[in-house]
């Protein structure tokens, strides 16, 4: 017999799951919360009042005034900028990857190994040490002041995202292949009417990621694009701040806190095609 | 028939060529001309504004032997990757399995595990990071709700200011939690429901089935988060500089502040190539020991 | 085969890569065009941008055959940039440059500046009106590289209100040392905050210098004192003030931006800085405050003044001359400094000082009046040397040392002596 203590066990373990939850989530977002906090609390108040969410006096000028920007060039100009890199260095990036990582998972040729560990090697050096060379090729290339260097490069691949797409060939069975082969596919075929459909929540990941990489990367727009109108919104953001004077730190956390919403979107859109897995059912088991 | 049998197992240099080729053009025109300078600055004197001298190995004598940073450097590093990433892969994991269902307000879940890592680098971070830790911030506030009255600046003293950027480092945890879901959502249900079946509880789903069927992302988020974990330089750049006392400093801020700031780009090659050689040694034994545990499905021989 | 035929291309590549490098000078032989352009590379806030962008925009209505490139950035971007500038042999014609000789002396050393003294003999940069003395930290080797944009000196910025309602005498000319302890100890105790804000670095190289010494020797391969009481005495000071609860602890300190000071919470009396940052830190707090000269003895051999910053023609450009008449029209006129109303400091020239006297703010007036104070009560600033910010950063490391409790005065002197050394005699 059941005796009924009002709630059931079940109920109360999905209660207190819910409230861990919860508590955690606002742990995770709190950070955030005071950057959005802060964007609206007037200046003298960003430090005075630090440890209190609520802004004492509601300051929403900070939006307009930060959107101002410097020199004439809006954050509209900002934004704008930062798109163009984004959109088109991840999709050069997530096409690009895809190929490559085809050729190192599932492809047999001469020198693989020897390529692929200079990929991997290439990820592990500091990137400090080779910027200034790579600068001066760029150089050569007359790239400075475009948005070359930041977009092209992505159209030759990233050794990030080509690892890790080759981890996810990598648990496609190979029966699969072996089968498409046996109707007549060839490598190129395989690649495009089985791997690409059957990795696609990693190729949606690559893209989340790439975006908010470019979205954020400030060196390399610092090094490259020098003309003030063709900032994007990363290097803006820190023009707010000057060691030698005083900084517009309301205005700086208002902008920062609207560059986090293109990136966001980004992620909420795109997480729901990560959620539609591909399932294999017809093959295993 | 026996012949297409051996294009899929033998060599077939065209297509592996034809399909690393934008890989293979990049690397060879914008990447490995950087390396290979960098490694010639390694063993001269070049302080960026004039011709590199050679110099020979003099630079990574005074590394090992006269350099008292360096190996403050190499231990703060260290510190950071062998606390750092194993956190974050275990926070990222388990996250990423309790929000593998599907009920309300999953979104909203998702987005919010996954904000803190789209701050990156950002100076409202650093400012954010110093408020929350330092001595009036939030986490003294909240000690002392619990009744902790005795409060230092987690940000500002030697011995924790570390451990606050460790903390950093967990708390973004959300970009490898997204490569764990990717991951999960290829293992399909009906393994999962042929163990139900079978009468498996959930610890028994999760180390049969989960864990083997995910480890090929296991190991990439553990290589990825190695290899980046030691060139970690950001979040010391901006948030507390390397300080106080060096407590922060960081390999790859080392390099920098030698290459950049002292003028010193020769040193600092040489450093970067140690910090390589040491990456590359971690990486190997991660790839070395992946028979172990590592299940691909494809059952390829690399 | 193949692997030698990839080596050997590689090394092709490689060599004529290193082709591309900066060798230093490079002949300007190009004559003055009719239309030119001028690149103009700085740092600063969104307040300095504008009042730049303007005073370009000025220049170029009443010079329409000069158009400008503005490249600003934040201060670390600024170096960054520079250093990729001077690898791929395009840097900026016009730079600012720092004051500290940090950065100036370096890339003059390198040949990458172009010395002005010829534009100033051939009257296209005027000097008329300027000291010499205000000129001279620029000079590298005699020749002088980056003309002072403003001047600058060591200051602490106080409360009058907070000093009189303890009732301690303000900071004057003449007052020691010992003179700030009491007062700390005064205001400590009679309004429970900090008795003063925290002295580091740049208050050792002041300390040492009022006893007669500088940081580095002359020759720049040792420190310029070879007495280590000096350091030990300013260590224990400080680590004496810390224990005694007159100044915050460090760890409440590091990392903190000017506006979350001590000072302008009301939770201590003073903020040692830079002069040039007082308008800054009056608009923080909120309220009036006061700029004092530092405590001696030897208030006159430890005082100096520096350029905040200055402006430097590149040896690479294309249009020197050009150059040298904007620089000149930039530090000399009233009608460019009336836009940019003193925001890089105080103005080297007298003539201009005066000229901007009715359109300064109080602050301003105050970063004035406080650099014709310093003047009459200071000696020249320390030579130049490329090693100097390492040893100050060392000193700074100590100084943390010290104060953490990690390391006693005396040890921590002569652990700064033996790197320091290390440092300076480095090849």
């Amino acid at each position: 017999m059941d005796i009924d203590f009002g709630l059931s066990s079940k109920r109360l373990i999905s209660l207190s799951y819910q409230i861990c939850m919860l508590s955690l989530a606002f742990l995770m977002a709190y950070p955030i919360l005071w950057l959005i906090s802060s964007s609206f609390k007037n200046e003298s108040e960003i430090f005075l009042t630090a440890h209190s969410l609520i802004p004492k006096a509601w300051t929403p000028s900070n939006y307009p005034n930060g959107w101002r920007g410097f020199g004439g060039y809006s954050f509209a100009t900002y934004f704008r900028n930062s798109f163009i890199i984004a959109i088109l260095a991840t999709a050069g990036v997530v096409m690009s990857s895809a190929v490559v990582a085809y050729g190192f998972a599932r492809i047999r040729f001469a020198g693989k190994r020897i390529w692929f560990i200079c990929m991997m090697l290439s990820m592990m050096l500091p990137f400090q040490v080779i910027m200034i060379p790579q600068y001066v090729i760029f150089h050569r290339l007359k790239w400075v002041n475009t948005f070359n260097p930041l977009i092209v490069p992505s159209f030759l691949g990233q050794a990030f995202f080509i690892f890790m797409i080759m981890q996810f060939i990598r648990s496609i069975p190979s029966e699969l292949d072996e089968s498409a082969i046996i109707d007549g596919c060839t490598k190129y075929g395989i690649f495009i009417r089985i791997i690409v459909p059957l990795v696609k929540p990693a190729l949606v990941t690559v893209s989340i990621f790439s975006f908010y990489w470019r979205w954020n990367d400030f060196l390399g727009p610092l090094l490259y694009l020098h003309r003030p109108k063709l900032y994007p919104v990363s290097i803006a953001l820190k023009l707010f701040a000057d060691p030698n004077s005083l900084t517009n730190w309301g205005y700086m956390f208002a902008m920062a806190a609207l560059s986090l919403i293109p990136v966001l979107l980004v992620f909420f859109i795109f997480q729901r095609h990560i959620s539609e897995g591909i399932s294999t059912t017809g093959l295993k088991g | 028939m026996a012949r297409r049998t051996k294009t899929l197992t033998g060599n077939d240099n065209l297509a592996g060529y034809v399909f690393i080729m934008p890989w293979l053009v990049g690397f060879l025109a914008f990447i490995i001309v950087p390396m290979i300078s960098s490694l010639y600055f390694s063993f001269s004197k070049y302080d960026l504004l004039s011709i590199p001298r050679f110099i020979g190995f003099s630079n990574y004598i005074r590394m090992f032997f006269q350099d008292g940073k360096y190996w403050v450097s190499l231990r703060v590093t260290f510190t950071y990757v062998l606390a750092g990433v194993p956190l974050r892969l275990a926070f990222a994991l388990f996250v990423a399995i309790l929000l593998n269902k599907r009920y309300k307000l999953i979104g909203f879940y998702r987005v919010v595990f996954y904000l803190p890592s789209l701050l990156g680098g950002s100076v409202a971070i650093a400012v954010m990071w110093r408020q929350l830790f330092g001595l009036d911030g939030a986490l003294n506030s909240f000690l002392q709700l619990l009744g902790i009255e005795e409060t230092i600046s987690w940000i500002g003293d030697p011995s924790t200011a570390l451990w606050s950027l460790i903390l950093l480092h967990t708390w973004q945890f959300g970009s490898s939690m997204l490569i764990f879901f990717a991951g999960l959502k290829g293992i399909p249900a009906t393994y999962y429901e042929a163990a139900i079946v079978d009468g498996a509880n959930a610890w028994q789903k999760f180390i049969r089935i989960t864990i083997p069927l995910l480890s090929p992302v296991i190991f990439f988020n553990l290589v990825m988060q190695t290899i980046n974990g030691f060139r970690a330089f950001t979040q010391a750049y901006i948030v507390t500089g390397g300080g106080p006392i060096n407590s922060t400093l960081f390999y790859a801020l080392y390099v920098y502040r030698r290459a950049f700031e002292y003028f010193e780009m020769g040193y600092g090659s040489a450093l970067a190539w140690i910090l390589l050689f040491i990456i590359g040694v971690f990486t190997a034994l991660i790839f070395k020991s992946s028979p172990g545990w590592v299940y691909y499905e494809s059952k390829d021989k690399f | 085969m193949k692997s030698k035929v990839m080596l050997l291309s590689i090394a092709l590549v490689t060599i004529s890569a290193f082709c591309g490098y900066s060798s230093g000078k490079q002949d300007t032989t190009a004559a003055e065009q009719q239309k030119i352009t001028l690149r103009f590379g700085w740092w600063g806030n969104q307040t300095r941008n504008e009042r730049t962008l303007k005073v370009l925009d000025n220049y170029t209505e009443a010079n329409p055959h000069v158009t400008f490139e503005p490249e600003y950035s934040n201060f670390s971007g600024h170096w960054e940039k520079l250093a990729a500038d001077a690898a791929a042999s395009s840097m900026p014609d016009l730079i600012q440059m720092d004051g500290r000789a940090r950065y100036l002396k370096r890339y003059a050393d390198k040949g990458l500046l172009e010395p002005l003294d010829k534009y100033i003999k051939d009257g296209i940069i005027d000097t008329s009106t300027t000291v010499e003395a205000a000129l001279a930290p620029g000079r590298v080797d005699g020749d002088l590289y980056g003309y002072n944009l403003g001047t600058n000196a060591l200051v602490v910025i106080y409360d009058p209100e907070i000093y009189g309602s303890a009732g301690v005498a303000e900071p004057a000319v003449g007052w020691t040392w010992q003179d700030l302890e009491h007062g700390s100890q005064k205001i400590h105790d009679a309004l429970g905050i900090y008795g003063s804000d925290t002295l580091g670095a740049n208050q050792f190289l002041y300390f040492i210098r009022t006893r007669g010494k500088h940081i580095l020797a002359d020759d720049g391969k040792t420190l310029g004192y070879d007495d280590d009481g000096i350091a030990i005495e300013y260590f224990s000071m400080l680590l004496r003030w810390n224990e005694a609860g007159l100044t915050p602890p460090l760890a409440e300190v590091t990392g903190k931006p000017l506006e979350d000071r001590a000072i302008i919470h009301k939770k201590a009396p003073s903020y040692w800085t830079w002069s040039n940052l007082i308008v800054a830190v009056t608009k923080a707090a909120g309220r009036p405050l006061a700029m004092g000269i530092l405590p001696g003895p030897g208030v006159e051999k430890g005082m100096f003044l520096k350029p905040s910053m200055s402006i430097a023609v590149s040896s690479g450009s294309k249009a020197k001359v050009e150059a040298a008449k904007f620089l000149d029209w930039f530090v000399n006129s009233f009608e460019c400094n009336k836009v940019l109303l003193a925001d890089r400091g105080v103005a080297v020239s007298s003539k201009l000082r005066e000229e901007m006297g009715p359109l300064l703010g109080l602050e301003q007036k105050q970063m004035f009046d406080f650099i014709d104070l310093v003047a009459k009560h200071s000696s020249p600033w320390d030579k130049p040397d490329p090693n100097t910010s390492e040893v100050e950063n060392l000193s700074t490391e100590f100084i943390e040392q010290v104060l953490f409790k990690k390391l006693a005065p005396e040890e921590a002197a002569k652990q700064f002596r033996t790197q320091a050394s290390e440092i300076l005699t480095r090849e």
